[in-house]
């Protein structure tokens, strides 16, 4: 074929080839209607929807628990476990307590539901000549270093120790166990005698989390109503979900830590 | 979906190609990305009409879906899109009935030189505007003979016209720019003026 010498031609050709016109964006759904052959994008529904929206959610469940925790970290504060005191006296002995103990003047122990069935004892007592003592058969669920912890009582009026919290009074294990209050009278008088001092309650200290996923897998444990515990006389974990449907109850062993 | 036509704007034809074979969707997508706005380019300069011209690119792109099979990597795969999108554009002009070719200018002038390149407009825009401009006949004509590159024996098999009928259309389509690049853009006329005043 001759070569075109024309430069109306040639012009026109060489400005019109590579003209580039964007068509309606409605001109690809036709065809992915009208075509057999072209391939609906597999994943149904469910997966457009999550890669349209799930970033979204992601974003927005982050943002409101960013800013609840930003506006009151203890809310998300996970109580620890303070194992119950084995023995209360108010003897001049140096004060051993737990690094997370909040207050000599009034502790919530939270013990585990098998520590909830235990026997426990409480005494009015006078602090000068005698002592408290409280005495669970189970062990605490930190493994302490000693067997016995000893605290120092200070001489004030009324001292409460209630060893069930709220939420687990709000439970069934909990609704079982009697909240015990020890009343010390710090005067010398046999009688009790309360004190007009207050009562301070002062909450445990936020938990510092390893990691923000360690975080989240315990907030979502506890927004489940999942209760993960350590048996430390087995070493083994206990996990354990109630909930109304079904009850599930979980151990493994501890895996120890290679030093 | 962004991302994704991002990451597939670098593979090669053949992987596109082999994509749509297989039936995947996302590279039948991305292949109407690649190439649906040149190929709109084309299906406007035979179709002034925007609907008509996506239709056309429409019918073009479910052709070339049923066909990618026939793609053998030979040559490459913009070309052979591209022909297709022609011989749809070319099967709708044959259809439709109301294309009239007129024969006013004698065959004898077809071969006639065109003004100097240097004149013409480079505006693309303007361009296509003249091109549109243009009767349906001559456009269709004009289009495959002097932009497609088609001989006027193959022009003239393809809309099933004679020959002679071919080259009045395409002297008549170059008559019809020149006359409307000269009214729509006085420079050109001036130039020419110009050019012929000081050759004389």
């Amino acid at each position: 074929m001759p070569e075109n010498k024309n430069t109306l031609d040639q012009h026109f050709k060489k400005r019109l080839t590579d003209l580039e016109v964007k068509p309606d964006s409605a001109v690809w759904q036709n065809i992915r209607a009208k075509s057999p052959a072209v391939t609906e994008k597999k994943g149904g529904v469910i997966r457009p929807f999550i890669q349209r929206y799930g970033a979204v959610a992601a974003s927005v469940v982050l943002g409101i628990g960013m800013v609840t925790w930003m506006l009151n970290p203890n809310q998300f504060a996970i109580k620890p476990p303070i194992a119950v005191t084995t023995e209360i006296t108010n003897d001049d002995a140096p004060i051993h307590q737990p690094e997370r103990t909040a207050s000599a003047h009034t502790r919530e122990v939270h013990p585990a539901p098998t520590q909830a069935l235990t026997a426990i004892t409480a005494t009015t007592i006078n602090p000068k000549s005698a002592s408290a003592t409280v005495s669970p058969q189970t062990m605490p669920v930190k493994p302490q270093p000693k067997p016995q912890k000893t605290v120092e009582l200070p001489p004030i009026g009324t001292k409460t120790v209630a060893l069930a919290s709220a939420e687990q009074e709000d439970s069934f294990i909990g609704a079982l166990l009697p909240r015990i209050t020890i009343t010390i009278d710090s005067d010398a008088e046999p009688e009790t005698v309360h004190s007009p001092a207050p009562v301070v309650e002062e909450r445990p200290t936020a938990r510092r989390y390893e990691s923000p996923v360690a975080f989240f897998q315990a907030k979502v444990r506890d927004q489940l109503g999942i209760k993960k515990q350590v048996d430390t006389e087995n070493q083994r974990e206990v996990i354990e979900w109630n909930n109304p449907f079904f009850k599930v109850r979980h151990t493994r062993k501890i895996q120890q830590e290679k030093p | 979906m962004k991302n994704f036509f991002k990451r597939n704007r670098n593979l090669s034809d053949t992987d596109l190609a082999t994509g749509c074979q297989k039936g995947q969707a996302d590279c039948q997508e991305a292949l109407y990305r690649r190439f649906a706005p040149k190929m709109m380019g084309v299906c406007v300069r035979y179709f002034p009409d925007r609907a008509e011209a996506q239709d056309v690119l429409q019918d073009a792109f479910i052709r070339v879906f049923d066909k990618i099979h026939q793609y053998k990597g030979q040559g490459s795969l913009e070309g052979w899109v591209r022909r297709l999108i022609v011989s749809t554009a070319i099967d709708r002009l044959r259809k439709n009935k109301s294309i009239g070719y007129l024969h006013s200018v004698p065959l004898e002038d077809a071969d006639e030189p065109s003004v100097e390149a240097d004149h013409l407009p480079d505006d693309s825009d303007l361009l296509l505007h003249a091109l549109q401009s243009l009767p349906d006949g001559y456009r269709a004509v004009f289009n495959l003979y002097a932009i497609e590159g088609f001989s006027h024996a193959e022009v003239a098999e393809m809309l099933g016209i004679s020959v002679g009928t071919s080259k009045s259309q395409l002297s008549n389509a170059r008559q019809f720019l020149k006359k409307w690049l000269q009214n729509h853009h006085p420079d050109l006329y001036a130039r020419k003026q110009e050019y012929i005043g000081s050759a004389l």
